[in-house]
C-alpha cells in the first residue's frame, strides 16, 4: 500500500498501486490470469446468480450422493442377527433362571425350606370365642405369625 | 424382517424372559408372612391391650376408641385380602360392638358387628362370634324396645336375637366338626 494512505480521503483518486490491482483481479476474473481474491469473488457471483447446471454433471452428481446414502445391504442383515441372537438368548436366560431359582436359595446355601404363607388363624382355636379373651387372641395370632416371620426370613437366608 | 420388527421381538422377548424368571419367586413371596403384615398384627396386639386396660379401669369408651383406631388402621397390601387381617379386624369389631353394646349403643354395636361380617364371610370361630354378638345387641334391642313399651317391635328383634343365636350354634358346630375331622384325618 502507499505510504500517503493515511493523507488520502475517501474521495481521493486511485493510487498506482491499487489501480494496478484491480487490472490484474479484472484480468483474473475474465480468466485469463490467477488472482487470489478471484475464486472468492466467483463463489460470491454464484451464489448471487447460480448458473445453470449442466444435465450430465447434475446426473453424475446424484448418482454419487444416491451410492453415498444407501447403507450396504450386509450390515442391515447384521443388525437383524444380532437382534435375534438377543432374544433367543433373553428368553434361555429367563427360562433357566426360572427352572434353577425355584429349587435354591442363595448361592451355597442348602435347599430353602417354604415359606410360611398368609393363611387362616383358624387353626391357633380349638373352641369358640369368649368375649372376655380377645386381648389373648390377638396375643396368640402375634405370636404365631412373629415365628413364622423368623422362619421366613431364615429360609430367605438359606438356613434351615 | 426390518431392524423394527426386531429390535419389538426382542423387547417381547426380554419381558417374557423376566416374567419368567420372576414370576415363580413372586408367588411364593407374594403371600408370605412378612414385615408388613406383622407390623400390622403387633399393632393390633398393642391396640387390643390398651383397650384392655382401658376396660379394666373402667373407661368403656376408651376401649372403644382404641379398637375404632385399629379398624381404621392402615392395612398392608390393600391390593389383596390377608387371612390374618381380615380375621384381626373381624375380631376388633366383634370387640368393639361388645363394649358399645355395654355403654347401651346398640345401633353401633350392630354397625360394628356388620361390618366386622364383612371380613368373615366363611364359616369360622370369627364369623361365629359375631353372629354371637349381634344376637345379644338384637336380644339387648328387644329388651330396650319392650321397656319402652313397643311391644311389637321388641318382639321382633327377640325373634332376630334367636335366628342369629342359632345361626351362631350352627357355625360353631361346623367350626368344631370340620376341626375333629382335620384331626382325625392327621391321625
Amino acid at each position: 500500500m502507499a505510504d500517503h494512505e493515511s493523507d488520502l480521503g475517501p474521495d481521493a483518486p486511485p493510487t498506482e498501486e491499487e489501480q494496478r490491482e484491480a487490472r490484474a483481479l479484472m484480468e483474473a476474473l475474465a480468466g485469463t490470469s490467477e488472482h487470489g481474491d478471484a475464486a472468492f469473488l466467483r463463489a460470491v457471483a454464484l451464489a448471487e446468480a447460480p448458473g445453470e447446471l449442466d444435465a450430465a454433471v447434475h446426473e453424475r452428481l446424484v448418482a454419487q450422493a444416491l451410492t453415498r446414502a444407501a447403507p450396504p445391504r450386509a450390515s442391515g442383515r447384521v443388525i437383524r442377527v444380532l437382534f435375534g441372537g438377543t432374544s433367543a438368548l433373553a428368553l434361555a436366560a429367563g427360562l433357566i433362571f426360572a427352572i434353577t431359582s425355584a429349587d435354591r436359595g442363595p448361592p451355597g446355601a442348602p435347599l430353602a425350606a417354604p415359606l410360611a404363607q398368609s393363611r387362616s388363624t383358624q387353626e391357633l382355636f380349638h373352641e369358640p370365642f369368649r368375649g372376655s379373651e380377645a386381648s389373648a387372641r390377638i396375643d396368640r395370632i402375634a405370636l404365631a405369625r412373629a415365628g413364622d416371620l423368623r422362619e421366613n426370613r431364615f429360609s430367605r437366608w438359606g438356613v434351615r | 424382517m426390518s431392524a423394527g420388527r426386531s429390535l419389538l421381538l426382542a423387547c417381547c422377548a426380554s419381558a417374557l424372559a423376566l416374567t419368567l424368571a420372576c414370576g415363580k419367586r413372586g408367588a411364593e413371596e407374594g403371600s408370605a408372612i412378612d414385615v408388613e403384615t406383622m407390623a400390622y398384627l403387633s399393632e393390633a396386639r398393642a391396640l387390643h391391650h390398651q383397650a384392655g386396660i382401658k376396660e379394666e379401669a373402667g373407661d368403656l369408651p376408651g376401649a372403644v376408641a382404641a379398637m375404632g383406631r385399629l379398624t381404621a388402621a392402615t392395612r398392608p397390601h390393600p391390593e389383596r385380602r390377608t387371612a390374618e387381617i381380615e380375621e384381626v379386624l373381624a375380631d376388633a369389631l366383634a370387640r368393639r360392638a361388645e363394649l358399645e353394646l355395654r355403654l347401651g349403643k346398640t345401633e353401633d354395636a350392630l354397625a360394628s358387628v356388620h361390618e366386622g361380617l364383612t371380613h368373615a364371610d366363611g364359616p369360622t370361630f370369627f364369623r361365629g362370634h359375631l353372629l354371637e354378638v349381634e344376637g345379644l345387641v338384637e336380644k339387648a334391642r328387644g329388651g330396650a324396645l319392650a321397656d319402652a313399651g313397643r311391644a311389637e317391635e321388641a318382639r321382633v328383634a327377640r325373634a332376630r336375637a334367636l335366628e342369629l343365636l342359632e345361626q351362631a350354634v350352627k357355625v360353631q358346630e361346623g367350626v368344631i366338626l370340620s376341626s375333629l375331622r382335620d384331626a382325625g384325618g392327621d391321625r
